[in-house]
């Protein structure tokens, strides 16, 4: 596996898969409508080469005015459905503003789908604000910081996720900041430490 | 019927500590792969658990897919 890693930015070649380009394709509609955006969870662990499958993508967006959804809904429209609801009115106001997702999909296809929803908590606004651009074979997608998508697994404890974070740590062991992730682990998730020791392996020898 | 659940649980994490230790034997291969050979594996494994997701969709509507995915 050969990647570039510079701190915000990892440039990274691969064969895409039928997931990566609709995530290239669905973000492409929100970078033309200069709508801030994260990709967090599963696909964080996939695009890396996770060996397992997701059905839907979470992407937290920026707050915005109903206005600027409407332009954005119109624009995906073109090429997206939305699964929840056929009216935007309706997504904004009893999905996105309730802090809901609502689900979108390529016409005619269900799978994958994203999870599409507002930033409002800290986690969110953190994920959005330290961002990591991927260069995906020529293709930029925003993804969130590395420690806090591995915190942030452990911290959900199911064993997927556990497994989820223990493979971006193995990729990314010699470039992780270790004591972020430490204090992620340590004071904001308030993780066990057998799980992490069992999981994030090295993470604590000096 | 009665079932023994402390073997089946000491299976259970002997399974887990396995498939564990198959993630390790994978991030070794990952590691040591060019892109161009592990990705297109990875591509084809992604790309055909999407094609039996939309076969499985097809011909359902939005409101039962729903109903199953949440």
């Amino acid at each position: 596996m050969d990647f570039v890693f510079s701190g915000k930015k990892i440039i990274f070649n691969r064969v895409l898969s039928d997931l990566d380009k609709f995530v290239i394709d669905f973000t492409r509609v929100l970078d033309k409508n200069n709508i801030r955006y994260v990709i967090v969870s599963g696909y964080v662990s996939i695009v890396f080469g996770r060996s397992r499958y997701t059905e839907d993508v979470d992407i937290i967006v920026e707050q915005m005015e109903y206005e600027k959804f409407e332009d954005l809904w119109d624009d995906l429209e073109k090429e997206f459905e939305c699964m929840n609801t056929d009216d935007p009115k309706h997504a904004y106001q009893a999905f996105l503003k309730e802090y809901a997702a609502i689900r979108f999909f390529r016409k005619g296809f269900p799978f994958p789908n994203t999870e599409f929803k507002l930033a409002f908590k800290e986690h969110d606004l953190e994920s959005l604000n330290n961002s990591i651009e991927l260069i995906l074979s020529e293709n930029r997608i925003i993804i969130s910081p590395l420690e806090m998508h591995i915190a942030f697994k452990m911290h959900l404890g199911s064993e997927k996720d556990f497994r989820d974070a223990k493979h971006v740590y193995d990729v990314f062991k010699e470039h992780i900041d270790r004591k972020k992730l430490k204090l992620l682990l340590k004071q904001f998730y308030n993780i066990n430490d057998s799980k992490v020791k069992e999981y994030l392996s090295g993470l604590y020898d000096v | 019927m009665m079932f023994d659940l402390d073997a089946i649980k000491e299976q259970r994490e002997r399974d887990r500590k396995s498939d564990l230790e198959f993630m390790d034997f994978y991030m070794k291969w990952l590691k040591k792969t060019p892109n161009s050979i592990w990705s297109k594996q990875h591509a084809n494994f992604i790309n055909s658990g999407v094609l039996i997701n939309n076969e499985w969709a097809n011909g359902k509507s939005k409101e039962e897919l729903l109903k199953v995915i949440g």
